[in-house]
Order: structure tokens, then sequence, then C-alpha cells
């Protein structure tokens, strides 16, 4: 017992990690033996060591496919990074300072979470498609109706829609933790600047900025593990193959596509392996995450020690 | 004081899970939902006891076909007292993936038939329960529709009584505008294209974004031009290589080429081109006859038509509906009880329930067609052959066929980079032919 | 005052934007009142008339307030759980220095990093052996296992918190608990409340693990309720926008009431360091 006296966090953790532990890490593990075995799904397993990783990393259409995801997913989180996290940053801020009408504006901005993502991929047909959406109605009516395009599917624009649509529906997460943190720099410093002749932007600089230095950073490491996590537009604006020519394939579903999708033995035509190379998959994607992760709150940590 | 703060945590936990159990406990009662129509006074006849049948209905069809489910179980449910069943929209790809992997099927769910490897496969691994030893009456079915619930000589499922096809969906209104008459023969066909065309029109709407709706048209093109030949290599005569396939799929590139599937189709998706046909941007559709009442929904003067050969001929690629195969689970806990279920699915009263709320075209002729469009919908000369199942057939683990010409030739077709006898050739060198 | 009234370039952008999201949810709704034949055949022209059918029947024969009882009943108990547990942890390894600290936060990290698809056999195992299968307790319980984030985020709160704050609590006599409950926990709170916002947000949306554990249609929640509609979107779509409002603007709602008062709540003082 004394052990335990001497170590009081252990009593702090050890309820959340034993639950976190047995229906999130254990099936995590549990999962990545299967990528160890030839497997459909359905039938007997049989183990073939890392076979399915050399595959994956030598032949030419599994190689060509995984570039091509872990691209676009990289893409994504280029993105998010350099666009939205800043654009969730001037958001907070200004709610923040309570711009006028800033409590109705929160909630806009927040709203799209709540919509299922299939609709919202159908309230975009109904206002961008070229025949009966309501952008290009007014491109008509102003006189630019030769511009008028269905503009949410337009191939070339790939893989920067799914990212758009994604973007929209999910700007409100990060702004309300960056307003969280702002919430909490005292009312007196920021007054106390506003006294030295220090202005809006100024103060957003030297005093909210610093202060959300370890904010941003972790929200970095969020973000880069959902950028690479993004599953439900690709998936929905370009069916499971992920567009012509793979153009919003993303690793998410490049796993997907492997264990469950229509050429998987529980998805429809013939693959003796859809579960083992779906987990391989899922496996290099997760070590991929895991490894970029660790280096970023790393950083994030030892600049949070310099503090 | 230390052993006190561990009695808090422990307090604490143990609080918490009792209120759950508490507030899901009130819940746990098993939920009937499907068999709403049924009178719970099934066990009122003391003596016999009733059995629950636990079985699993299509979750992506839910909407669809959900109301025909209600008053299927609900007249099962009175022909049977003995027999409760308890049927859950619950099945998609990933929860039956899980039930097979933990042993944990339901007495009865949908199987795909022989469309997919996907019952050989579970037949292969002892999931599913042979139906032999019951008899059942199967006068009723064709050979090919026998065919489809039997692995290895055995019968495991119940059988399709409806066939899906894709054809041709017009607007009745833009054809007399433009003073088209329904086309008789292929030729006719193409003149109506380039009319419509001439006049300013999209003459097809089509979903370029999407796998299976830019495939529909590929589908009926070889159905109607290339049946003969798509057929004799199912029977192990010939290959991919016949000029009539090749032609087919110029035909479709052709369509792209000359505008016949209007500007930016590419970019279009299921929504995008099924509202520029309902809102009368384009005058044709071509999509699965399960469309059929989106469309007449949308209250348009509505005609159908399968796409005719050069002899005017009518042959569309046939594919059987499993709104209705069910297979039993070879752990069931009343096999007898499920057989029962089954043997009312391949019943003609069940059928005809189907057939009332759905409208599908019947293949057995007992089924009274739901209305006169679904006789239009059924208004072809002959049942040819369909590309993708014969390449599912040609199917090796290293080449996928059917997703070489839904992934790859497809979209090349249609951004015209490569000709339909180069896609021939493509699928002709990955087929295998030794099945 | 150091808070903004006056309106600039800044403030007019930011409404823009927000009045472009509000002209999606208003388009959203206006659609839902409009009949499936006029949705159809009309998707832009001036509609005929408007109905209410559709909540009628969504209401009426769809039952729809029992989806939100589940939905509601899920969160409840998955919300509760899932603070509880993370504030706790993160308590635990942002206050305290040890050994292994760091790479225990980084395991809690890896929840995030992995499909729930490919692990859920063991839990569907797990769950039926403990006969849990088809009871909303199920979903409760490995939903607020779900905690990498709030864990993550709030393990930096903690361990940025000046140490003195902790050692005057520690002088007065308060034990840990007490030191946690009446000084630490409060002072995140602003922490705390975006992290209910968003948890609600993630567990609330959830439509796997209710899909696989909740087969019976009594026991479904609302996201399954409006996956019915989208699976077949073009033929059902009437419902899916009247489910997808019906389910929207009440809980937006609440929010706007629930996050004003709370984030506003809490915005007093500050933590100085």
């Amino acid at each position: 017992m004394a052990w335990f006296r001497k170590r009081p966090f252990l009593w702090f953790i050890a309820p959340g990690l034993l639950l976190y532990s047995v229906f999130t890490v254990y099936p995590i593990f549990s999962a990545i033996q299967i990528s160890l075995n030839h497997w459909d799904g359905i039938g007997p397993m049989e183990f073939v060591g890392l076979a399915n990783y050399v595959e994956l990393f030598t032949s030419e259409t599994l190689l060509g496919q995984f570039k091509n995801a872990l691209g676009n997913s990289l893409t994504i989180f280029l993105l998010n990074a350099l666009a939205v996290l800043p654009a969730q940053l001037y958001m907070a801020y200004l709610i923040y300072t309570e711009v006028r009408g800033y409590r109705f504006v929160q909630a806009m901005i927040f709203s799209p979470q709540f919509i299922s993502t299939p609709v919202i991929v159908f309230m975009g047909t109904l206002l961008l498609d070229g025949n009966i959406g309501v952008f290009n109605k007014l491109l008509e009516a102003i006189g630019l109706g030769e511009y008028a395009r269905p503009w949410m599917g337009l191939p070339e624009l790939g893989i920067y829609i799914v990212w758009l649509l994604a973007a929209w529906a999910g700007i409100g997460v990060g702004m309300i933790f960056f307003l969280g943190a702002m919430k909490m720099i005292s009312g007196e410093v920021m007054e106390a600047a506003l006294l030295d002749g220090a202005t809006f932007w100024r103060r957003f600089f030297s005093i909210v900025l610093p202060q959300l230095k370890t904010t941003i950073l972790n929200m970095l490491v969020l973000t880069y593990i959902f950028s690479m996590t993004v599953f439900d537009y690709s998936f929905i604006l370009g069916g499971v193959s992920g567009g012509i020519g793979g153009s919003m394939d993303v690793m998410a579903l490049f796993f997907y596509r492997m264990a469950f999708g229509d050429n998987s033995a529980v998805g429809g035509t013939l693959n003796t392996n859809a579960m083992g190379m779906g987990t391989t998959i899922a496996c290099v994607m997760f070590a991929i995450i895991f490894v970029v992760a660790l280096i970023q709150v790393a950083i994030s940590y030892r600049s949070m020690e310099e503090d | 004081m230390k052993g006190r703060k561990g009695w808090v945590y422990a307090g604490l936990l143990a609080t918490s899970v009792l209120v759950l159990q508490g507030c899901g406990g009130g819940n746990n009662t098993p939920g009937n939902s499907g068999t709403s129509g049924g009178d719970s006074d099934t066990n009122t006849n003391a003596g016999t006891e009733t059995v629950t049948l636990k079985v699993w209905g299509d979750l992506g069809n839910q909407a669809v076909l959900e109301s025909a489910y209600n008053e299927i179980n609900a007249a099962f449910e009175e022909q049977h007292s003995d027999i409760k069943l308890q049927y859950d929209f619950a099945q998609n790809d990933q929860s039956l993936s899980v039930a097979l992997q933990a042993n944990e099927l339901p007495d009865l769910f949908i199987v795909q038939g022989d469309k997919t490897p996907k019952m050989a496969e579970m037949v292969r691994n002892g999931f599913l329960m042979p139906l032999d030893d019951y008899n059942l009456d199967l006068s009723r079915f064709t050979e090919s529709e026998i065919a489809y619930g039997t692995v290895e000589g055995k019968l495991y499922s119940s059988l399709p009584a409806f066939l899906d096809t894709q054809l041709v969906y017009y607007n009745k209104d833009i054809f007399a505008d433009n003073g088209i008459e329904m086309p008789g023969t292929w030729d006719e066909f193409v003149a109506a294209l380039d009319t419509l065309k001439a006049a300013g029109i999209t003459p097809i709407s089509l979903a370029g974004k999407q796998e299976w709706d830019r495939a529909w048209p590929v589908y009926a093109l070889a159905a109607a031009h290339a049946s003969p030949q798509l057929q004799a290599i199912a029977e192990g005569a010939g290959d991919l290589t016949a000029p009539e396939i090749g032609q087919a799929f110029q035909y479709y590139r052709d369509f792209a080429d000359n505008g016949y599937f209007g500007k930016d189709f590419l970019a279009q998706d299921t929504a995008a081109a099924q509202f520029a046909f309902t809102n009368g941007k384009a005058a044709m559709i071509i999509d699965g006859t399960w469309n059929n009442s989106t469309y007449e929904d949308s209250g348009l003067n509505l005609g159908r038509f399968s796409v005719p050969n050069a002899e005017g001929k009518r042959i569309v690629a046939p594919s059987y509906s499993n709104f209705m195969t069910y297979a039993v689970s070879a752990d069931a806990e009343h096999p007898d009880q499920a057989v029962k279920y089954i043997e009312f699915l391949n019943g003609q009263e069940a059928q005809q329930i189907l057939e009332n709320h759905a409208g599908l075209i019947p293949t057995i002729s007992d089924i009274e067609p739901k209305n006169e469009a679904v006789s239009e919908l059924a208004n072809f000369d002959e049942a040819g052959g369909n590309i993708y199942s014969l390449l599912s057939t040609l199917a090796t683990a290293d080449t996928n066929t059917p997703d070489i010409m839904m992934k790859d030739l497809n979209p090349k077709l249609l951004t015209s980079k490569i000709t339909g006898e180069e896609a021939a050739q493509t699928l002709h060198e990955a087929a295998n032919y030794e099945k | 005052m150091w808070k903004s009234r006056k309106i600039s370039t800044n403030t007019i952008l930011l409404w823009l934007y927000a009045g472009f999201t509000l002209f999606v949810l208003l388009y959203l709704t206006y659609n839902s009142f409009r009949t499936k034949p006029d949705l159809l055949s009309n998707t832009f022209g001036i509609p005929e008339r408007f109905t209410l059918e559709n909540y009628i029947r969504l209401f009426g024969e769809q039952n729809f307030m029992r989806y939100v009882g589940n939905s509601t009943l899920i969160l409840i108990g998955a919300l509760l759980l899932v603070v509880v547990l993370s504030s706790m942890a993160a308590y635990g390894l942002g206050r305290f220095q040890f050994r292994g600290r760091n790479m225990l936060t980084m395991y809690f990290l890896i929840g995030l990093m992995f499909p729930v698809q490919l692990g859920i056999v063991p839990i569907f195992l797990l769950i039926r052996s403990m006969g849990l299968l088809n009871t909303h307790v199920s979903v409760i319980l490995i939903l607020s296992a779900g905690i990498s984030m709030p864990v993550f985020l709030l393990t930096v709160f903690f361990a940025r918190l000046p140490k003195d704050l902790y050692e005057s609590a520690k002088i007065d006599g308060a034990s840990e608990w007490t030191t946690f409950l009446r000084v630490m926990f409060p002072l995140a709170s602003p922490v705390v409340f975006s992290i209910c916002i968003i948890m609600s947000v993630q567990i609330w949306n959830q439509f796997f693990v209710p899909l696989l554990f909740l087969n019976s249609e009594a026991n479904r929640t609302i996201p399954l309720l409006i996956m019915k509609y989208t699976s077949n979107l073009m033929y059902t779509m009437d419902m899916a926008m009247v489910a997808s409002v019906a389910a929207t603007i009440p809980v937006l709602a609440l929010f706007y009431v629930l996050a004003q008062r709370i984030m506003d709540g809490v915005s007093s003082g500050g933590v100085k360091g």
C-alpha cells in the first residue's frame, strides 16, 4: 500500500487507463496480428509472416495506390495546417473579443458538425450543380451563365473539393478549443495592453498567440492525426475507388477499399487476402501517423518545458 | 486516509456502472419494430411453445423494403402461431463480417447467391445450413433460379423471383417537342440522340463520377449488341476479342465523344444526373429498374424502353434481385422453423406482397405485376448476357476483371483515352478462361 | 474596453462566412417543407405548396422521439464517463512527475490512429461475454473508452498550471483528491467545457458502434435513422432532409444557449501564469 501511497497519480490514471486499454488499445493490437496472415475475412487464416508488408511495398499497383493516397492525405494535412488552423485562430480571436453578433457567428460556424456527411454532400449538389444549383442560377442571373458548371464534381479539383467540404464542416472544432484556451487569458492583461496603446492585432500577436503556443502545437498534432484519417468525404464524393484515377483517394479509403470494398470477399467479387492486406495497410498507416505524431509531441513538450 | 481514497474511487466506478446498468436495463427488451403489424397474442394457444427467429434484413435498402417486410412478416406470423420473428434491418458488409468472425450470425440473413463468391465461401467454411433434407417445393422456379441458391450441388437459400436490369428512361414531353418517337431500332436510337443534341438538349444524363452509374450504359450496350458472344464465353466458347464486344465498348466511347452525355458529365454524381433528368434538362437517363419509383415520383411524363439492336430486338442484361434470398445459419437454434420462413419466402404470397410494395420485374408468371409501369420495365424480347457477371466468372485472385472494367476502362473510354477494341483486348488479357 | 464592439472588415468577413453557413441551413430547412415530386422535378423553382407531411411522418410513424431518447441516453452516459475518466487521467499525467510519463501520454493518443472497424471483433466478443449485446451500456462503455483527445488536451493544461497553486492547496492540508476536485478541476473548466462540446458532437454522430451493438430498431440512435434515408438518398431525400433538420435545429439552439452561458461564465478571472 505504501507503494501506491508514494504514487498518487496511479489512482487518478487507473480507471481511464483500464477502460481505454480494454476497449481501445487491446483491439488494435489484436488486429495487428491479422496483418501477418493471408485472410479473406470468412475462411481460415493462414500465417504468412511479413509477406503482406513485402507485397504492399513491392507490388506496382499497390505501391502506386499507396503513394497516391498518402500524397493526397498529406495534401489535406498541409492545407489544414496552413489554411484551416490560422482561420480557426482568426475566428476564435474575433469571437473572443466579442465582435458584434459573436454568439450567432459561433453557433453558425460550428453548426455543420451536426449534419451527417451524405446530407452535406447532397446540399453541395443542390447549391453547386450545373443544372439546378443555386450558385449557378445566381451566375445566370447576373449574366455569367456560360460559367455555370457542376463545381463540386470537377475532376481537376479532385482532392481540393474533399478538403474544402471537410474544412467547412470541421472548422468549428478547432475554433472551440482555441476559444477555450483564450478564455483562460486574464482579462486584466488584455485591458492593460489596450491602455498601453496596443492595437487589436498587436494584442493578438504579443499576448494571445504566445499564451496559446502549446494549444496550437497540440492542435497541430490532432490536425495531423485527423487529416491522415479523413474518410467520409472521399468515400461519398469519389466512391470506393476514390474518384477517377484516384484523384480523391486517401489513406483511410485505401485501407477500406482493400478490407471492405467491393472487391473484397466480404464486399463483393474476389480477393482472397482482403482482410490481411487491408489490415496491413491500416498498420502502415498507423505507423506513419504514430512516428510523426511522436516527433510532434516531443517538440511540443520540449517547447513547453522551455516556458 | 489512503484506504478511504481508494473506496471513493471504487464507489465512483461502481455507481457509474450501476447507473449505466440501470439505464440500459430499461431498454433491454428486444424490439420487434420489423413485425409491428404482427399480433402479440400468438402465444395464447397454450401447449405449443413459441420460438423466436432472429432475421437480418438489408440495412442499405431499409427504406425500400421496410413496409413490404412488415406485411410479409405479419402474414408469416399469422400462419405460424408458434413462431415469432425478430426482424431487424441490421445487415451490411461490416456487421456481417463481424457476425461471421464472432460466430454470432442471426438465424436467417440475406445472401447474394451466385452473384458474388461470398455465399460459396461461407458454405465452404460451414456457416450455412443445407436445405436439401427439407425437400422444399421448387416447382415454380427455373433451373437458373435454383442455381442461384446452389453451391456444389446443395441448396442454401430462398430463391429469387425478381430480376433487375438497366434500361432507358425518357421524358415523353421532350421527345414529343422534338418530333421523336420511341426508337424501334439502333439507328433510330442514334438518330434521336442526334436530333436532341442539335436541338441543344442533353440527350442522356450520366453520373460520370460514380463507378456504378456510369457503367449502366455499358451493361445495356453490351447486352444489346453482344449478348450471343457474351453467352458463348459463359459456356466456354469464344473469348472477349469478339468484334461485337469491342464494338459495344466503342459505342459507349462514341456517346461521350459525340456529346450525347452533355457537358461536364464527368463531374456529375448520382443526385446531379438524376436531377438533370427529373428537372427536364436531359431527355433520357440509362439507369436500373430499381430506381423506377424515383422517376415515377417526380411526376414526369415518363416513358421507358430497353436499348434496341440493329434488327430492332431488345436484349437486356439481367441480374437476379436479392431482396428475398435468405440463408439459414448453420448454428440456427431452430432450424425447422427457420426453414418455414424460407418456404414462405419461396411462395407466391410473400412474393406478391413484395411486388405490390416495390414494383420489381417478376420472373414467375403467377406474380401479378404491380402496375403498367412494371410491364413497361419488363418489355424486352430477351434476357441476354450480363457483362459484369461474365467478367466476374473470368476473374482470378490476381486479376479482378470486373474491377478493371469498372475502375479503369470505363473512365478511359469516357475520356477518349482508349478505343472499344483496346478495352476488350485489355479484358481479354486479364481474363482467365480456364474455369 | 479591450473587447471590440465596432464593426471592422474582419467582422464583416466573419459575418459573410456565418451568413453563408446560415444560408445552407435555411436552404436545407426550406427544402424539408417541400414534397418529393416538387423537389425532384422543380428542384430550383418556386414550390407550389409547402407541406408538413414529412414531419408528421417522422414524429408519428417513425417515432423520431424514441431515437432522440436513445441518443440522449447514450450521450449523457458516455459524456459523464469521458469527462470523469479523462480529467482524472490527465491530472495524474500532467500534475505528477514520474518515469514513463511521456510514453503514457503518447499511449493515450494511439486510439485516434487506427480504424476502429478492424479492431471491432475482439470488442464484440468481450461485450458478448459480458452479456451486454443490444444494450445501451455496451455503446456507452465503448464510446467512453475513446478518451484520447480529451486526455491529450487536458494533460497539457494541468502540466502548465503553476506549481504554487498546487503547493498552497497542499499546505492547507487538502488531500490529493480534494485538491483535484476543489481547485484544479474548476480551473480547467474552460478546457473541460470545450471538450464537452466537441465530445458531445462526436458521441452524438457515432453510427458504426451503435450499428453493430444495437440491432433492434427500438434501441437505435438518430444517426442510424438518418443513414436509413441517406443510403437511398434520391429515393428518400425528403425524409433525409426532414430528419436532418429535426436532428440539427434543436441541438443547435441548445448549443447556442448553453455554449454561451457556460463559456461566458467561466471566462472570469482566468489563470495568471
